[in-house]
């Protein structure tokens, strides 16, 4: 296993998010890539999917996302990988991050906009490292406009 | 052309139920005085019936700047108190959601059952020579009542019933929501700054549709969606004729030919307004609730429900889970889209920059006549006993 490898396709993912540069990140996809954001509400004591999205749909998304009414501003995350572990025979991995989004408005403030954890499960077997399912734990649930870029 | 300072502030030369002054949205003792005449008065939304499913189910929250529980009972009955223990007022539910056969004050471990009657209070010994008894201590009862799975609570005492204050304003609805079984899958926070009224205002009006790409797209397109009308309800209600929209014209949706929800055609639209913060918008699969909390001129927390049928297939549910989050959830196309929006429109209120808004479109009760705008501020000035045009009497004043 390319430990450094993994590490690298989760770095790489984040900062093609944070450029806003869509294409890199979906290249850094297995076809059959699903993306989703869950959380858990304590209000209704259940869990809570946000966004559920294959490869399609994120794509067909991004192509929209410039038509959009949006927070002046970017995103930025920050990713700290904790733990890379083998999944079986299936020559995946699962990776565990701690995750930090940052939001700086285009006066320049920055403030925390959310907190969580990336579950990743990322494909070996190829040439090189590549996503095949991201799933963003939110602890933040309070998330202010929201956003409809994915994290 | 430009206007000068002077024109600026001059009030539109519209009648003066078709603007409201920005004063309402950012002066302190308004907003005090809402807390007292309309929040403390009219029905208020609580939750959905289930989110206190089983006995013992409880949700806390803070309204008017009163914590409140909501429980239902070991009888199954759903009431409301204020969540504060009798004895030295600390909470006596915590957290936002539980279940309790009784509920226990973890200060001093005074204990209350489910009806609001305090049957425990401890080492009671040190009360009996001069009281007070358990007999007198009950937590202090709100009006409770629920229509159509909706739960509404009432901090006044002498407040008409839920029903007489809603009227006919849930009919185009009632079917929807009360039909099937429904539960609550999707709740969230918003903490917003805006005023209240701004957020709400934004639900009322159609106009704002132009500012959506997915509404421009999909129901803008749709064949009559200018030719609806508004229906008016006493109390400052309001919603408008449904109609028919398909949502696969924006890029990467699909149509909602199924799963519709009861009593609906397929893609159908339905929505209600319900005077003073609660929006109902229900889209052919998927239902929305929201709701806000006043937290100051410039500061509300909108609670969103996503709402789905109880007991519906693990597939079935998470295409309506899908349906709902492409518009309303955190990650939604419209939700951010709304919040940004107002937002914007409070940083030109706060500071007086703006000083008015137009709410002035006719289009004989059609979609985008700004009417239910009009209606809604029509009851605010009834109630607070100023026109919204003018709340503080600035021009008479002037004329003086």
């Amino acid at each position: 296993m390319d430990a450094d490898g993994v590490k690298d396709v989760i770095y790489q993912s984040c900062l093609a998010m944070d450029d806003e540069k869509f294409d890199e990140y979906l290249a850094l996809c297995s076809d059959d890539y699903r993306y989703k954001v869950t959380a858990y509400s304590p209000e209704l004591r259940k869990e809570m999917i946000w966004l559920d999205q294959s490869r399609d749909d994120l794509k067909a998304m991004f192509e929209m996302l410039p038509e959009h009414v949006k927070p002046d501003g970017r995103f930025t995350r920050h990713v700290q990988v904790y733990r890379v572990a083998p999944n079986g025979s299936s020559g995946t991995v699962n990776v565990t991050s701690a995750l930090t989004i940052y939001f700086t408005n285009d006066r320049g403030d920055t403030k925390i906009f959310g907190i969580g954890r990336y579950y990743d499960v990322v494909d070996t077997t190829g040439e090189v490292p590549r996503l095949k399912s991201r799933e963003v734990r939110m602890e933040t649930r309070s998330l202010g406009t929201g956003s409809q870029i994915p994290f | 052309m430009t206007r000068s300072a002077d024109q600026w502030a001059t009030p539109p030369r519209v009648p003066h139920d078709h603007y409201v002054s920005a004063l309402v949205y950012s002066d302190p003792e308004i907003f005090r005085e809402e807390q007292e005449k309309i929040f403390k008065k009219v029905w208020k939304l609580a939750c959905h019936e289930s989110e206190v499913a089983a006995p013992g189910d409880y949700r806390t929250f803070t309204y008017a700047g009163t914590p409140l529980v909501v429980i239902r009972g070991m009888d199954k009955e759903i009431r409301c108190f204020v969540n504060a223990c009798s004895h030295r007022s600390a909470l006596v539910a915590r957290g936002p959601s539980g279940n309790a056969k009784t509920l226990t004050c973890f200060f001093h471990l005074w204990e209350y059952d489910t009806k609001g009657n305090c049957i425990g209070m401890t080492r009671d010994l040190g009360f009996k020579e001069v009281g007070p008894c358990k007999e007198d201590m009950g937590l202090r009862a709100v009006r409770c009542e629920t229509r159509a799975g909706l739960v509404f609570i009432n901090l006044d005492d002498q407040a008409e019933s839920l029903d007489s204050y809603l009227g006919h304003s849930l009919d185009l609805l009632e079917e929807v929501l009360g039909s099937k079984e429904l539960e609550v899958f999707h709740y969230h926070q918003v903490d917003m700054r805006a005023n209240w009224k701004q957020w709400h205002e934004t639900n009322m009006e159609d106009y704002h549709n132009w500012g959506h790409v997915v509404n421009r797209t999909t129901g803008m397109q749709a064949k009559g969606h200018f030719e609806r009308k508004w229906i008016l309800y006493a109390n400052g209600h309001g919603t408008m004729e449904p109609m028919k929209i398909d949502y696969s014209r924006y890029k990467g949706w699909q149509d909602r030919q199924e799963m519709n929800l009861p009593g609906l055609k397929p893609g159908e639209l339905r929505f209600g307004d319900l005077f003073p913060n609660t929006t109902i918008i229900v889209r052919a699969t998927c239902i929305r609730i929201d709701t806000s909390t006043p937290l100051g001129p410039s500061h509300t927390l909108l609670e969103y429900r996503g709402l789905g049928v109880k007991g519906e297939s693990a597939a079935d549910r998470a295409k309506r889970v899908r349906d709902h989050n492409q518009f309303w959830g955190p990650f939604g196309r419209n939700l951010v889209e709304d919040v940004v929006f107002v937002e914007a429109v409070e940083e030109c209120n706060r500071n007086g920059a703006a000083k008015y808004s137009v709410m002035s479109r006719r289009e004989d009760m059609r979609a985008q006549d700004d009417a239910l705008l009009r209606h809604f501020h029509n009851e605010w000035s009834r109630r607070m006993g100023r026109p919204a045009s003018n709340p503080l009497n600035q021009m008479a004043q002037a004329a003086e």
